[in-house]
């Protein structure tokens, strides 16, 4: 009795464990010289999206409730978490709203 | 008579049909998203060793903010300002003109588009034929981008503002690219637009900024190739005195055609402010240097302004953050006799309604809130109809009533931008040209010579240009004199001096060619009326008779002109060793088009020598003549389609010969064209009946031609031709006299 406790423990956390640690992804957007790729990400609650500047000038991604702060170029890259369903548009702080992106979160 | 009439039919109709060509030009909003989506295409990288704007403008921020006090945020938003800022909507000034004068079948030749110009003249001939200055960000396109347009790019990592705000660099520094938002790509091609743009819509719209005139080559710090520019051999405010802005319009025309005869007799940079709101007189401007703007404030002056102009200006202090003391303009005054304590803007010091007035106007002059400013023009080719009923007259751009009442409004936002502007304006000295490459060598060094120019400077030029000046109780001329001398001599008398008590001084003190004085712009009803002080307004209200000017006609000094009394604002000295040619006009000495030290120093030369030494200068030589036969231009295309018997007048043949003065042609109120028609016809006839007029064209047309001289120079708006004259001061000094004033005023 004990022992199946114990196994059906073992067998719940491992559950735990490897679902939320098989689904919570990092989803990479390129910075280039004036725009984001993909532009348009979905992703779920639980993911971060990683940033990365592969152009020759500084960028940042900022949004209403997020900002990675600048990225430096030369392939630097910064991440967010999100956590909360919806969707986050942002920009860059050094090029405006012409380097713009949207990002759908989904609940799992 | 039946000719007289046919002329003001023929007149009629051809507005008419301007009318009926009108093509309005989309609303600009660079701000707002292009409806079809593109990514602009980079150019090569920065190169680790390369200066940028940014690095360019971090520089001269914490340089200000060092040796001036300034803020160095600032100066650097203002830099920004000066350099990308199009007054928001600027960009649908200029694609209406390319709307309007785009199509192969226009009339003038001209095309005013300035994609056209960086696609088609090469950037390394750019500096060379126009006086455009490239964009050390950009490189020369290897290939066409995706609409076929081979336009420079920016060196990838170059951008480093909002593009939608200050547009992308079109290769040429002042004017910038901006999506345009009505841009087909379905209906695009660019092969079929450079041929003939009617009814076409670019990618891209230009717009521009201030630095399209106002930037020059550092004189300090030359290039080795003026076409190909580091940052480091440019400087934004000295102003671009190799700037051929009337070439740059109007370079492609035929040089049969007048109009390719105004642009170019254009004086290099020079700029012709009253062009599109004409005041009927060809009187282009030199493109002022920008320096010691803090110094010129102390010597601001007091003007009148009317109650309405002073709620104005407070509301305007208000949305821009201004004090109503501030010392750009400071408000004073009573409730029913206000005042501004202001400096004069403008070689006629007309601008006289503070810093913050002057430069919101001139965004208005460079297209913002076109659709608005359209209006106040004497001729608004949009409205042809209406221009005529009006008889050509002018309206007040009106921003009392009108045109502030949007806080988003395009003049409102620019509103805002201009005390940062103002501050970085306020952020640039002279050039010594101890400092400038060799420039040693140009100075003697020679105490006693240096002397004797500063006393010649004293008694000669420094009453007008100082800003320093004797204590105002000392009225005794000899003694005034004597304080002059001693205040010159001084070791200090350079030091944050403007050289130039930035007064209006009236055309019978200076004796210039007054026609930019007379320019008419500033006062009441006409485009910048409320934006000049009621002074202003008063000082012109008495009327002059100018005599003795020369009649090109007849070769004599027997011209005599009535009109308002007129004024020229002291130009500061500052740096004169490098801004050379001289006189409102930039008529006066040499044009080299060359930016170098050396360069710079044999204009410096040549002007100087010329201008103490009147005999020296071109004279009636000085007067712009056409260089080949010249016809009007054939704007009667849809007159003649519906009136065959219009070949009875043979307009086209209205030929000018080689060396006819331009301005007896460009300095002329269209209203007058139907006298020009039948003075011709009169001419023609010689007291005969006019309906012999078809038989006898032909062999008495150069009588004809004659006729119309005549009558241009007898309506001539202002009929002053020799461009070159005036400003004797200091012509009867002694040879070694001006010798040592010259190599004093090196040291400037």
């Amino acid at each position: 009795m004990k022992l199946s406790k114990v196994v059906n423990a073992a067998i719940f956390l491992s559950f735990i464990f490897f679902t939320t640690g098989a689904q919570a992804k990092q989803i990479e957007v390129q910075m280039k010289s004036i725009s984001y790729s993909p532009k348009l990400i979905a992703i779920h609650s639980g993911d971060s999206v990683v940033w990365k500047n592969v152009s020759y000038s500084e960028h940042s991604a900022s949004g209403e409730t997020f900002d990675t702060s600048s990225v430096e170029p030369k392939h630097k890259s910064k991440a967010i978490l999100f956590e909360k369903p919806g969707t986050y548009t942002y920009h860059c702080k050094v090029h405006g709203t012409t380097m713009n992106g949207t990002i759908k979160v989904e609940s799992k | 008579m039946k000719y007289r009439f046919m002329a003001l039919i023929l007149l009629f109709s051809t507005l008419a049909y301007a009318e009926l060509k009108d093509k309005k030009g989309p609303e600009p909003k660079p701000g707002a998203q292009a409806a079809f989506d593109f990514d602009y295409e980079f150019g090569r990288p920065i190169r680790p060793d390369e200066e940028t704007y940014n690095q360019y403008r971090k520089a001269h921020a914490e340089h200000a903010e060092k040796q001036m006090g300034l803020s160095a945020a600032a100066v650097g938003d203002g830099m920004d300002t000066w350099h990308w800022w199009v007054g928001v909507d600027n960009p649908g000034f200029w694609q209406d003109l390319v709307n309007l004068t785009g199509g192969k079948e226009n009339a003038t030749g001209l095309r005013l588009d300035f994609l056209r110009v960086v696609m088609s003249v090469p950037r390394a001939e750019r500096f060379k034929r126009l006086g455009l200055i490239n964009d050390p960000d950009t490189v020369e396109a290897d290939k066409p981008d995706q609409f076929g347009l081979k336009i420079d790019r920016m060196k990838d990592g170059a951008l480093q503002w909002d593009p939608e705000k200050f547009g992308y660099s079109s290769g040429v520094i002042g004017l910038q690219l901006f999506k345009n938002k009505d841009f087909d790509p379905k209906k695009w091609n660019a092969e079929t637009y450079l041929n003939d743009a009617k009814g076409m819509q670019p990618p891209y719209k230009i717009g521009m900024s201030c630095v399209f005139c106002h930037i020059g080559m550092n004189p300090l710090n030359p290039p080795d190739n003026p076409a190909d520019p580091k940052w480091e051999n440019l400087t934004s405010t000295i102003g671009n005195q190799y700037l051929r802005e009337g070439l740059t319009f109007g370079e492609t025309i035929e040089h049969q055609s007048i109009i390719y005869q105004y642009m170019a007799t254009q004086e290099p940079g020079t700029s012709e402010t009253s062009r599109f709101p004409t005041d009927s007189i060809n009187n282009p401007t030199n493109i002022n240097s920008i320096f010691r703007l803090r110094d010129r404030l102390k010597v601001a002056h007091v003007e009148k302004i009317t109650p309405a102009q002073a709620t104005l200006i407070k509301s305007m202090y208000k949305n821009a953050g201004l004090e109503l003391d501030n010392i750009g303009g400071a408000l004073g005054g009573t409730e029913k006799e206000p005042t501004l304590k202001v400096p004069h803007i403008l070689t006629d010091g007309s601008d006289s309604m503070g810093i913050l007035m002057a430069s919101v106007r001139v965004y208005v002059n460079e297209g913002l809130m076109h659709k608005e400013w359209y209006d106040s023009w004497p001729v608004n080719p949009w409205k042809m109809t209406k221009s005529v009923l009006r008889g050509f007259k002018p309206a007040e751009f009106d921003i009392i009533e009108k045109w502030r009442k949007d806080p988003n409004s395009p003049w409102m936002q620019t509103e805002r931008r201009m005390p940062n502007m103002a501050t970085f304006l306020m952020s640039y000295d002279g050039f010594p040209l101890a400092d400038a490459k060799n420039g040693k060598s140009y100075l003697k060094n020679n105490p006693k010579l240096l002397n004797r120019g500063k006393i010649a400077f004293a008694e000669n030029c420094a009453s007008c240009h100082s800003s320093k000046s004797p204590d105002s109780t000392i009225t005794d001329p000899v003694l005034r004199k004597k304080a002059w001398k001693e205040l010159v001599l001084s070791d200090d008398f350079l030091d944050h001096n403007y050289l130039s008590d930035d007064q209006r001084h009236a055309y019978s003190e200076i004796g210039t060619n007054i026609q930019r004085s007379e320019g008419t712009n500033a006062m009441r009803g006409s485009t910048w009326g409320q934006m000049s002080s009621q002074t202003y307004k008063d000082q012109r209200k008495e009327q002059i008779t100018v005599k003795n000017l020369y009649n090109p006609l007849t070769g004599t000094y027997d011209l005599e002109w009535k009109g308002p009394n007129a004024y020229y604002r002291t130009p500061t000295l500052v740096s004169i060793w490098a801004t050379a040619p001289y006189f409102h006009n930039n008529s006066l000495g040499l044009y080299n088009g060359d930016p170098s030290v050396k360069g710079r120093m044999d204009a410096f030369e040549d002007g100087m020598t010329k201008l103490l030494t009147p005999n020296k200068r071109l004279g009636v030589r000085s007067i712009k003549v056409t260089s080949t036969v010249t016809t009007l231009p054939d704007a009667f295309p849809g007159f003649k389609a519906k009136h065959p018997y219009f070949d009875e007048m043979k307009l086209k043949l209205l030929e000018f010969p080689v060396g006819t003065p331009v301005n007896l042609m460009m300095s002329l109120n269209p209203k007058h064209f139907p006298s020009l028609i039948a003075a011709y016809v009169k001419g023609v006839v010689a007291g005969r009946p006019e309906k012999e007029f078809p038989g006898l064209v032909d062999r008495r047309r150069k009588a004809g031609i004659e006729a119309v001289k005549k009558k241009m120079l007898e309506l001539n708006t202002v009929p002053d031709f020799i461009e070159d004259r005036g400003h004797t001061f200091g012509s009867d000094l002694s040879d070694e006299d001006k010798l040592a004033l010259i190599e004093y005023m090196k040291r400037f």
